[in-house]
């Protein structure tokens, strides 16, 4: 009976999502714009960036261990890490400053943008996007937003607009590995060039309109302006993507995952980003695993994720939440290891790829967005550590994004509300 | 905040001085607005809002008055409304002079009315409102006359002040642009198919033996069972149990499906309730999609719904009361066996149907009214003509295009706006051998996907004709100008007041008017979130599917009937009537309520109950709890900000969140109590916990409940409270009393929920005397539902951008 949803929506049609994915998810950004500060001789220590994060935060007393610096005791949550203890950082006591709101706070994972209400109503630009704004255009996918359940993400673009998530697996793979019938392709190709010339339409009556109407509405109508020539461009560069074939991998495509079951659809997404950073088809990647997730298939689990993450102190819904838990970060360690044991060049991936691992809540049972969990690993930074920060007085975690984005080549001087780089990251 | 007047610390006395003397010399030309504040701020605000307190991060000695800058506008905004609803200073502090008062909120009134009127005459409200997707589907609908499901296609909408209508939350990227493309694609081969294709038809009946088996029990067979030319499903938890096979569908699209001879077998009392959905009943595409409830009586009876299926997904009947007790499945593995047994026997309760018939409908519109959609009033000749491709179509061409973007645009498009569709047109065909219908279908595409399509023109001061039709159609239809609003607007009648009154009426009175109760009450009172937490079903062992649907339903209902009978919104607090259907009584506990099995939902009274009003309805009792544990906090900010029309802050930076134990004696409410001590904490929730006190009455699935779990030890709920006016109340019903008192208070908050959500953006400060003006007219009509739309859509606010 749990499977009954009475969702207003009535389902998609299955040839609505197959034509969407054409559009909306295969198009790669061709960007004129290159690094405002073109990479050092000896080449940028990271290519790669993937920001995993968690709706329901990590229950804090399980996963922060004790003791700081290299001689930190694995916490219980730990202790399966070990043998990957070298690759990562734990960093506590670390949030995003004037981000509040409980779950509203999603928004903000990776844009770090303070949402008092009322005061900011609109979004900035997320890490991951503005990654890919510079340094997207050389793959065919500038960035993958994934979803394990649902279609919102923590990606946003710059003028506040939240991507919607790709939330199939099965998709996803045909998206990246599998090519489509030659007639496929034709209609793909007919529907890129009649976009285009629909563009050039919109493009000249959002100009026309905004003549027409109050100043107020000038600048909304401008985003309207830009979205059209964004997407110009991104159709542009998808006509040269259209045709040419996409790389062959030695896998094959995920098979019924079951859809409940949100620790296996993490592996089979975590599986398939793992193939598109080896196969250099996309660069930037967000996993969300939201609210609402279930998680079936979970041996000494029965009741539902977010219900177990307003635990309550309750002992045994504490036992079942860490079992979830546990199995979310077991399937972000296998990750790490599996780009650890991927050669690239004279290393390894891992080295080139910087993995996140965060949420917007610190602590799920009261909504609390102070002290986010914090595990970020590979990206060529120097790990085995635990950096320990005030609990009562956060240290502002966007000095962590800074430290990325600079690690990537691109040398901003401020993300968000960041204060400077990373303390203690080298 | 960041205006600092002096880097170099002044003593309070010594600023206070320096700004009263300039005072006196220049208030008989330009008014000191800022020094006229000082009395009050000096007497009652300083001592925590200076620069060294900067309580709640507020310093008002350092504040200018620069009500030009948005932020700076926003804080005195506060302050007023703050001291003017004695919220401030706080309760622990002396009061202040009261003629202090009256002047401080008249000095600082005027200029801010003046600032906030003169940003609305120059902007508006409300800056380019698009269509939601809600609205997006419905409008393509009744543009084209198609039923394909187009809301999925676009990105899921983000809400805003509570409404998803709220322009300045509406996210717009290219991700948007790239759905609108290919949505409009989706609806236009749709409609071009069917106004130049085959219409394609089903209709069958399944008797009984083609639903199910008799015995079963092999080959996953997980369908009811056949009996004496009857299809019986039995309460079997199994994934997929109920599906049947043989009523997959050969096409996508809208069916109608008729059970009949519905009855129910070994039912304990009243009614056998289950679900009917579509899928494809398999575990790797285990979606099911709801298509209703499935109330069965011992009387047989036919029950009819609609709803769209995809293609090859079949039906699924089942009996889904989590209170009756499951029936084993007789068979191994993942297999249901009839075999060697008798359910009927074993007395449990089971749906019986004799057979289904499912056709396939077009709700949305004929063939012939898809060709009047595509190509207006040309004869079927010139419709022929444009499939040729060697005809000389440009005035065929222009004049087509015209009038659909004269409807697409909800207002007549002139040439020069055509033009750019009809040179899209041309394009597309000319020396391309292609017929003008493909050019045609470019230009639809491309109106589609117009900002004149996607968003509401509206400029700056009042609406005209055709702004006004958009606005009533889309706050009551959810979509686009019938012909008559259409017609009324080109006459340039409609702004009169007796007929856009009429109109209103006629709105309400359609079918379609349902889209209103079901989007506004949704948005309104956050139903959607309804799905986000599933109950501990250790717990709470009679929640289940139909009751979380029943309640939906009970919900939307109760606001549709105090619409459709203008009914007092005081009901919102407490009423002597309730929705409910069977199942819905026996979940409450309700079992003396008169109420006739197989009804559905019916109009009840509830005399004397807990249970009267919407905001001890279930479905509202359960979006405010987490699925395990209620909070006070986040009911109280709930009746709060949707029903008493208080706005409430969020919480200051830095302020622990009140974290549940459900495990000991130390109640949520006991934490509160500690919390609110702190006096930076007190004003606030002096507003927002005594409502979410007296709902303590009510579980997570909103039973009723004297203690916090059933275990010795458990705290005993305290639902008492004292109202930030002062009252006390020792309970729900005391609570509800009170606030029965305070109808101009519910007036208010109810209109700025219809007004936000309507014209999509909140009231602002100037709006202050329309409101009051709403209030007023509501008192002289009793505070009828009805009435207070009619108001709401009558005010300056509604007809101005």
């Amino acid at each position: 009976m749990k499977n009954v949803h009475f969702n207003l929506n009535r389902p998609l049609s299955r040839r609505a999502v197959l034509r969407n994915a054409g559009i909306s998810m295969g198009l790669p950004f061709l960007d004129a714009m290159t690094p405002a500060f073109a990479a050092s001789a000896s080449g940028p220590p990271a290519k790669r960036f993937v920001g995993v994060s968690l709706a329901l935060g990590l229950h804090n007393p399980h996963l922060i261990p004790e003791g700081e610096g290299a001689n930190y005791k694995p916490s219980p949550y730990l202790e399966s890490l070990q043998d990957i203890r070298e690759d990562f950082t734990i960093v506590s006591g670390s949030s995003h400053p004037g981000v509040v709101g409980g779950h509203t706070a999603e928004g903000s994972i990776f844009s770090a943008c303070p949402n008092q209400r009322g005061a900011t109503s609109r979004n900035t630009i997320s890490l991951d996007q503005l990654m890919a704004k510079h340094l997207g255009h050389e793959t065919r996918f500038p960035s993958l937003v994934l979803n394990t359940g649902s279609e919102t993400s923590p990606s946003y673009t710059e003028n506040g607009a939240m991507i919607p998530a790709q939330n199939d697996a099965v998709k996803l793979f045909a998206q990246l590995f599998v090519d489509d019938a030659p007639k496929e392709q034709d209609r793909q190709a007919e529907l890129i060039r009649s976009g285009r010339s629909v563009m050039d339409v919109i493009g000249s009556e959002a100009k026309a309109l905004q003549r027409e109407v109050g100043k107020g509405d000038k600048e909304k109508l401008d985003a309207w302006f830009t979205s059209v020539r964004e997407l110009e461009q991104r159709l542009q560069a998808n006509e040269a993507w259209v045709r040419r074939p996409k790389p062959k991998v030695d896998a094959e495509a995920p098979r019924g995952v079951d859809r409940n079951d949100t620790i296996g659809v993490e592996r089979a997404m975590l599986e398939i980003v793992y193939l598109a950073l080896q196969t250099d088809s996309t660069r930037f990647v967000t996993l969300h695993l939201p609210g609402n997730a279930k998680v079936n298939g979970l041996e000494g689990v029965d009741e539902s994720y977010h219900g177990l993450s307003h635990h309550g102190r309750d002992e045994e819904k504490l036992e079942q939440l860490s079992i979830v838990e546990q199995a979310v970060l077991d399937e972000w360690g296998d990750f790490l290891r599996k780009l650890k044991a991927a050669p690239a060049g004279d290393h390894t991936l891992l080295d080139e790829t910087m993995v996140l691992l965060t949420s917007n809540l610190g602590n799920a049972s009261s909504h609390d967005t102070k002290n986010m969990p914090v595990l970020f690993g590979g990206g060529g930074f120097k790990h085995g550590r635990h950096l320990a920060f005030d609990r009562k007085n956060n240290y502002p975690l966007p000095n962590l994004y800074l430290s990325a984005l600079h690690q990537l080549g691109l040398q901003m001087e401020t993300f968000a509300t960041s204060e400077g780089g990373m303390d203690g990251l080298a | 905040m960041n205006c600092f007047r002096s880097t170099y610390p002044v003593s309070k006395a010594a600023r206070v001085l320096a700004l009263a003397a300039p005072l006196v010399l220049s208030a008989a030309e330009e008014p000191d607005v800022r020094g006229q504040l000082e009395p009050l701020l000096s007497e009652s605000c300083y001592d925590c809002h200076d620069d060294i307190e900067s309580k709640s991060d507020l310093n008002l000695l350092d504040l200018e008055f620069e009500p030009g800058n948005p932020a700076n506008f926003k804080i005195w905004e506060r302050v007023f409304k703050r001291v003017e609803s004695g919220e401030m200073p706080p309760e622990k502090k002396p009061r202040p002079d009261p003629d202090l008062k009256s002047a401080f909120l008249e000095h600082l009134e005027s200029p801010l009315l003046a600032e906030d009127r003169a940003k609305k005459a120059a902007e508006g409200r409300v800056k380019v409102r698009r269509l939601t997707r809600r609205e997006y589907e419905h409008t393509l609908h009744d543009l084209l006359g198609i039923d394909i499901p187009l809301q999925t296609v676009l990105p899921v909408e983000q809400e805003t002040h509570g409404f998803e209508t709220v322009a300045s939350g509406q996210q717009f990227s290219h991700f948007n642009l790239a759905r609108y493309l290919e949505a409009a694609d989706l609806a236009l081969d749709e409609a071009f198919q069917r106004a130049t294709g085959e219409e394609e038809t089903f209709s069958r009946t399944y008797p009984a033996f083609k639903l199910g088996k008799g015995g079963g029990g092999r080959g996953n067979y997980r369908g009811p069972q056949t009996k004496d030319k009857l299809s019986i499903a039995w309460p079997i938890r199994l994934p997929f149990y109920g599906r049947m096979p043989a009523t997959s569908v050969p096409e996508s699209g809208r069916y109608r499906i008729t059970l009949k001879g519905v009855h129910s077998i070994n039912a304990a009392a009243g009614a056998a309730w289950g679900t009917l959905s579509s899928g494809a009943c398999v575990s790797n595409d285990p979606l099911l999609h709801g298509i209703g409830l499935v109330e069965a009586t011992p009387e047989k009876r036919d029950l009819t719904y609609e709803a769209w299926i995809e293609k090859g997904d079949m039906l699924e009947m089942k009996p889904a009361d989590a209170t009756r007790k499951s029936a084993p499945t007789g068979a191994k593995g993942g297999n249901v066996g009839y075999e060697g047994r008798d359910l009927v026997e074993d007395d449990f309760e089971g749906i019986a149907l004799k057979e289904i018939r499912i056709e396939r409908i077009y709700p949305n519109g004929t063939v012939q009214e898809v060709r009047r959609n595509l190509f207006g009033d040309l004869s079927p000749e010139k419709v022929t003509k444009l499939s040729n491709p060697k005809a000389d179509s440009e005035e065929l061409l222009r004049k087509t295009i015209r009038q659909f973007a004269d409807r697409a645009f909800r207002r007549p498009a002139t040439d020069k706006q055509i033009a750019p569709y009809l040179d899209l047109a041309l394009a597309e065909t000319k020396g391309k051998r292609k017929p003008p219908m493909t050019g045609l279908r470019a230009a639809y595409q491309a109106i589609l996907c117009s900002p004149r399509f996607l968003t509401f023109i509206e400029k700056p001061g009042r609406l005209d004709d055709h702004a006004l039709a958009s606005r009533l159609s889309y706050m009551i239809w959810n979509s686009m100008p019938d012909r008559e609003l259409r017609h009324l607007a080109d006459q340039g009648k409609l702004s009169e007041r007796k007929v856009s009154r009429t109109q209103l009426d006629r709105l309400l009175d359609d079918p379609k008017a349902e889209r209103f109760i079901a989007s506004f009450t949704d948005q309104w009172l956050n139903l959607a979130e309804i799905n986000f937490t599933v109950p501990d079903r250790r717990l709470y062992k009679s929640f289940d599917p139909t009751v979380q649907e029943s309640m939906l339903m009970e919900t939307r209902a109760f606001v549709g009937h105090l619409v459709a009978s203008d009914g007092d919104i005081r009901h919102f607090v407490k009423s002597d009537f309730g929705m409910l259907n069977e199942r819905l009584a026996r979940f409450y506990g309700l079992d003396n309520v008169a109420l006739k099995p197989g009804s559905g939902l019916q109009k009840v009274s509830l005399e004397e109950g807990r249970r009267s009003g919407l905001i001890t309805q279930g479905s509202v009792l359960k979006v405010t709890a987490d699925g395990t544990t209620t909070s006070p906090i986040v009911r109280g900010v709930w009746v709060g900000e949707r029903i008493l029309g208080l706005e409430i802050p969020p919480p200051p930076p830095g302020v622990p969140a009140v974290e549940p134990d459900i495990r000991g004696a130390v109640s949520i409410r006991d934490q509160i109590e500690k919390h609110r001590n702190s006096e930076n904490c007190a004003a606030c929730h002096a507003k927002i916990d005594p409502p979410g006190f007296a709902l303590e009455t009510f579980d997570p699935v909103g039973l009723p409940r004297a203690k916090y779990g059933s275990s010795k030890q458990a705290a005993a709920v305290d639902p008492s409270g004292v109202t930030p006016e002062g009252e006390t109340f020792a309970n729900i019903d005391e609570w509800k009393n009170i606030y029965l008192q305070k109808p101009d208070q519910l007036a208010e908050g109810f209109a700025k929920q219809l007004l936000t959500y309507a014209t999509g953006a909140t009231p602002t400060f100037s709006d202050r005397p329309a409101l009051a003006n709403i209030v007023e007219q509501a008192r002289e009509k009793g505070y009828g539902t009805k009435s207070m739309i009619h108001l709401a859509v009558a005010s300056e606010i509604f007809r101005t951008k």
